[in-house]
């Protein structure tokens, strides 16, 4: 595997950019996060599969895709599971995000500064040095644990379950609802679901996969939300702020095996080409969903 | 050749004269004596016909063609299972008793017995075609003619319809249409007097399907009389044709050979488009609604047009007799969703975004989406666009500087 004279062990699939430079790996993802975003990444693909031609009914693929899918109430069914799974990992990472503030060492670290999800007024100006970069006027943005497209894409699932998830409540229980709400909820509650459902599966499956897979410098592939591991040149530079933070914790003598930043092992051969293989079947369904979006506005 | 016809004529004498010697000894002399009058040898003058008209070789050897001796083919089985079973060939075939028949026999047209029938006929489609009308036998036969008895089991119908599809092949109905086997062609169209299908005052005409169509389902008719269609109907008889469209008639809405059964699974989607034909705006925006997504990609379960509206009896809402007027529209909604209340329904099954004045909420919530979604994607699209831009700058001034192996993403950090 690795040519003589070639300093730089070479990476086991190239196709991931997380393994760009080759190693050493550390743990960006623990096991948690990768199944929590496995879960988000089924009930998601579930739930647009299923709901997009309802809401597109009057597309030509419309029929034959809910005909494949089984009918209309097989549809109805894999959607309310996608929703159940949705509330599932929902109130799981409520619960896993209420635990993590509970017992942080440093409780303002996890909520303010370079490792923090947060976003705050730095992301602002992360914001307006990138623009200022598109324009040749300055250097990249050195962001910490996590850039504010990464912010963007977390605290919009927030937001988006929220509004499908309760507006897709009403249309669940309509008539258990309708003993507190007004009948015109629903319609409103049909029209918010719709246009939310049209805003997310867009926006992941395009301004997400750009921003995560497919700009010049991860392309094709960056399976870090996959094998859970990065190489230290990745994080240099897609994360350079907390590279110094990494390095520090790689000198100290033990760390929790899997705990982020932890040296981790290479991944090997089979795992990376799962990876690949997840992500690039991720990848051509949702693009496929955006093509089948955009072919339902001819008609 | 009468010649020719005497040594196949005698062995046949000879069998009947042998047959019939218990009963007719005195006539058989005379028989011998006068072979020549046919009828003469009764009793049954058929049986004595079909002694040439039954032997189709026989006949071939005294016409020009085997069509000509077909034509002449007739046999007693097929007469006396027939309509006219009872009837001697003498009674329609006159003058044709003495055998070399004589060259002005005449045979009686069905009209003769059949006046009604005959005048039927001749105010009909079928007798318009002057240069080549379709005659009585076209649809008959001739000697096979079936009895009208006959045509009241599956079997005649079929046996009716198939004579209609040896001219009307296209007519034929689908297999899935509930009047394929039971209903005959001339139920609607007419029998004798078929009607055009455009004939002003037709059976098929707009104003009169109601009486064709109520002849079987008369309380169907009945209850289209009384509803919103009917109404317009009546009114649209009474005056003449504005602008507005017709209103709806049996085959409006139910179309006529490709009537479908309102169990069949494709019929929702037919009655969807049905009513959108005339409702166009209310259909519109029902297929904005989950009714209609669900209907369109062919739930079962969804409610349609007729769900709510009925199909026959359709009131306006201020009708209090109306499925869907306030004081009933709980117990409409009820036959889905049993435990709907007053305030399950004031949904508007019928509203879309853009109606500001009818569903504001609707509008506005439409309004606040759009604006989100239209925002969103047009920030990240341009943040991509522009990242492109300047990895592809980038990119085209590090190859324009020789012996450059930089790292693009680092090339543009001082």
């Amino acid at each position: 595997m690795n040519p003589p004279g070639n300093a730089v062990q070479r990476s086991p699939v190239p196709l991931d950019a997380a393994q760009r430079g080759g190693g050493p790996f550390i743990w960006r993802f623990n096991l948690y996060h990768r199944a929590t975003h496995a879960l988000v990444m089924l009930s998601f693909f579930l739930l647009a599969a299923t709901g997009l031609p309802l809401r597109f009914s009057c597309a030509p693929w419309a029929q034959p895709w809910m005909r494949l899918l089984g009918g209309v109430e097989m549809a109805g069914l894999l959607h309310r599971i996608g929703a159940v799974i949705t509330f599932g990992y929902f109130g799981a990472h409520l619960g896993y995000a209420l635990r993590a503030l509970l017992r942080a060492p440093d409780r303002k670290r996890l909520l303010w500064g370079p490792d923090s999800i947060v976003p705050q007024p730095q992301d602002f100006v992360d914001f307006y040095r990138q623009l200022r970069w598109f324009f040749g006027l300055g250097p990249r943005p050195r962001f910490g644990r996590f850039s504010y497209m990464e912010k963007f894409d977390y605290f919009a699932v927030f937001w988006g379950v929220a509004i499908i998830g309760s507006s897709g409540l009403l249309l669940w229980f309509p008539q258990f609802f309708a003993r507190w709400l007004p009948g015109w909820i629903f319609n409103v509650a049909t029209v918010v679901h719709g246009e939310e459902a049209i805003l997310a599966a867009s926006f992941i499956f395009t301004i997400h996969f750009f921003n995560v897979h497919l700009r010049p410098e991860k392309f094709p592939l960056d399976a870090v939300m996959f094998t859970g591991r990065a190489t230290l040149r990745y994080m240099e530079e897609e994360h350079p702020l907390i590279v110094q933070g990494i390095q520090q914790r790689l000198a100290e003598a033990v760390v929790k095996r899997s705990s982020p930043d932890a040296p981790a092992p290479m991944p090997s051969h089979r795992q990376s080409l799962w990876a690949a293989l997840l992500g690039f079947l991720a990848l051509g369904v949702g693009i496929t969903l955006v093509g089948m979006m955009l072919w339902s506005l001819l008609c | 050749m009468s010649g020719n016809a005497w040594p196949g004529m005698l062995p046949l004498l000879w069998k009947l004269a042998i047959t019939l010697l218990p009963v007719l000894v005195g006539a058989s002399s005379a028989a011998a004596r006068e072979p020549t009058d046919i009828e003469s040898a009764r009793p049954g003058p058929a049986l004595d016909c079909q002694q040439c008209h039954g032997e189709l070789e026989l006949l071939r050897q005294h016409t020009r063609s085997l069509a000509e001796a077909r034509q002449l083919l007739a046999f007693e089985d097929t007469l006396a299972a027939s309509a006219h079973a009872g009837l001697t060939c003498g009674e329609c075939h006159r003058g044709y008793r003495v055998y070399p028949h004589p060259r002005r026999g005449a045979t009686l047209a069905c009209g003769d017995c059949h006046r009604s029938a005959d005048s039927a006929w001749t105010a009909g489609v079928h007798a318009a075609r002057k240069d080549q009308p379709v005659l009585c036998r076209s649809c008959h036969g001739v000697h096979d003619v079936r009895a009208l008895a006959g045509h009241a089991d599956t079997a005649g119908v079929a046996a009716m319809n198939a004579r209609c599809l040896g001219c009307h092949e296209l007519a034929a109905l689908p297999p899935s249409s509930p009047h394929a086997r039971a209903v005959a062609c001339a139920a609607c169209h007419g029998s004798h007097d078929v009607d055009p299908i455009d004939a002003a005052a037709g059976r098929l005409a707009p104003m009169l399907q109601a009486g064709t169509c109520g002849a079987c389902h008369d309380s169907i008719a009945g209850l289209w009389r009384g509803d919103a269609h009917g109404r317009a109907a009546a009114r649209r008889t009474a005056n003449p044709p504005g602008q507005a469209p017709a209103p709806p008639t049996c085959t409006t809405c139910h179309g006529g050979h490709d009537l479908q059964s309102a169990a069949g699974a494709g019929s929702r989607l037919v009655e969807l488009d049905r009513c959108a034909g005339c409702h166009e705006s209310y259909a519109d925006r029902f297929a904005d609604s989950y009714h209609g997504q669900a209907a369109t990609l062919g739930s079962a379960a969804a409610a349609t047009c007729a769900d709510c509206h009925g199909g026959h009896g359709v009131l306006p809402a201020a009708d209090p007799h109306s499925t869907v007027a306030p004081g009933r529209l709980i117990d409409t909604c009820r036959a889905c969703h049993p435990a709907a209340d007053a305030a399950f329904v004031e949904f508007q099954p019928h509203v879309g975004p853009h109606d500001r004045a009818r569903a504001p909420f609707v509008y506005w919530a439409y309004r606040l989406m759009t604006l989100l979604l239209v925002a969103t994607m047009s920030l990240f699209g341009v943040h991509a666009v522009l990242w492109m831009a300047r990895r592809g700058l980038d990119r085209f001034r590090a190859g324009r500087a020789p012996g450059s192996d930089a790292d693009p993403a680092q090339g543009s950090q001082p």
